[in-house]
């Protein structure tokens, strides 16, 4: 199993740059992935909610039980300003040990943070798209999925 | 001769309750014991204290933490009994229960899920765990 596969198998994805409108990749992207049964944590400072999902304006903002389940960090923001992002996801990753993977999409690329990231021991991918990803893994388990069933607290 | 019957009293509870740790240490797997869907409710019920590991083959802080849940099992044998779950042959367990991390520990309490744990904790955190809810 490749590391892009291995990510594609964690479940709880938060999406830094998830864009409110349709017509956006990161949109496009999340609204797959959450029909694969993923369940997607947008990060964004400027929307209450998106695809039906409460909106966060950073990482730092998730609350603790967000924070414990935190799988993988995918990224679609300017290469430029991914350090300070890698920076917050290695803080919660620290703390509470559960983040396992730094996903930078297509375009997005930063060396120093995925060195940072790596050397934290999380695995890295960067300027790949996850749906593309996906899509070439049709034979990975789609998880089934009931929000209703997740503990809040 | 009642200080005697006395001191025989004592003495044969005292034998009564090792022999009883004895059959309870029997009876507790101290190595981890492989649930599944259809195993899981009988297991947690079984036992007054589980702790279940949901884990997956190829992820990596499972691995990490699978040691940990070995010696545990080990420590606390005839106290909790461990289990280890894999959510990908097992996936109605994993959605019953709505886990979506892994690796996920399950406290379970006279056959009901009372807690849980996300993440490759260090070895205190699940202890302290066990010893504030479970024993």
């Amino acid at each position: 199993m490749d590391e892009a596969e291995e990510v594609l198998r964690y479940r709880t994805i938060a999406i830094v740059g998830l864009s409110r409108n349709p017509e956006k990749d990161s949109y496009k992207v999340a609204e797959f992935l959450k029909s694969k049964g993923y369940r997607i944590v947008p990060i964004n400072p400027n929307a209450e909610d998106i695809l039906g999902e409460k909106a966060y304006p950073s990482l730092r903002d998730l609350p603790e039980n967000l924070k414990a389940e935190l799988e993988v960090v995918n990224i679609f923001r300017r290469s430029e300003d991914v350090l300070p992002i890698v920076k917050e996801a290695l803080e919660i990753s620290k703390r509470y040990g559960n983040i396992k993977a730094i996903w930078m999409q297509e375009g997005v690329i930063n060396i120093e943070a995925a060195e940072a990231a790596k050397k934290a021991g999380l695995i890295v991918i960067m300027n790949r798209c996850m749906m593309k990803e996906r899509l070439k893994k049709e034979e990975m388990p789609e998880f089934k999925l009931d929000n209703s069933l997740i503990p809040s607290g | 001769m009642d200080e005697l019957e006395d001191l025989k009293r004592k003495k044969m509870f005292e034998l009564m309750k090792k022999a009883a740790e004895q059959e309870a240490k029997k009876n507790y797997p101290s190595k981890p014991v492989e649930v599944t869907d259809a195993t899981f409710y009988d297991f947690i019920s079984q036992y007054p204290a589980a702790v279940i590991d949901c884990w997956a083959p190829w992820c990596g802080p499972c691995r990490m933490i699978s040691p940990v849940i070995e010696e545990l099992s080990s420590d606390y044998a005839g106290k909790v009994v461990f289990g280890k779950l894999n959510v990908d042959e097992n996936p109605t367990i994993a959605s019953e229960y709505g886990i979506m991390s892994i690796p996920t520990l399950l406290f379970a309490r006279k056959g009901e899920v009372v807690d849980r744990l996300i993440g490759a904790v260090p070895r205190q955190i699940i202890e302290a765990k066990i010893k504030q809810i479970l024993i």
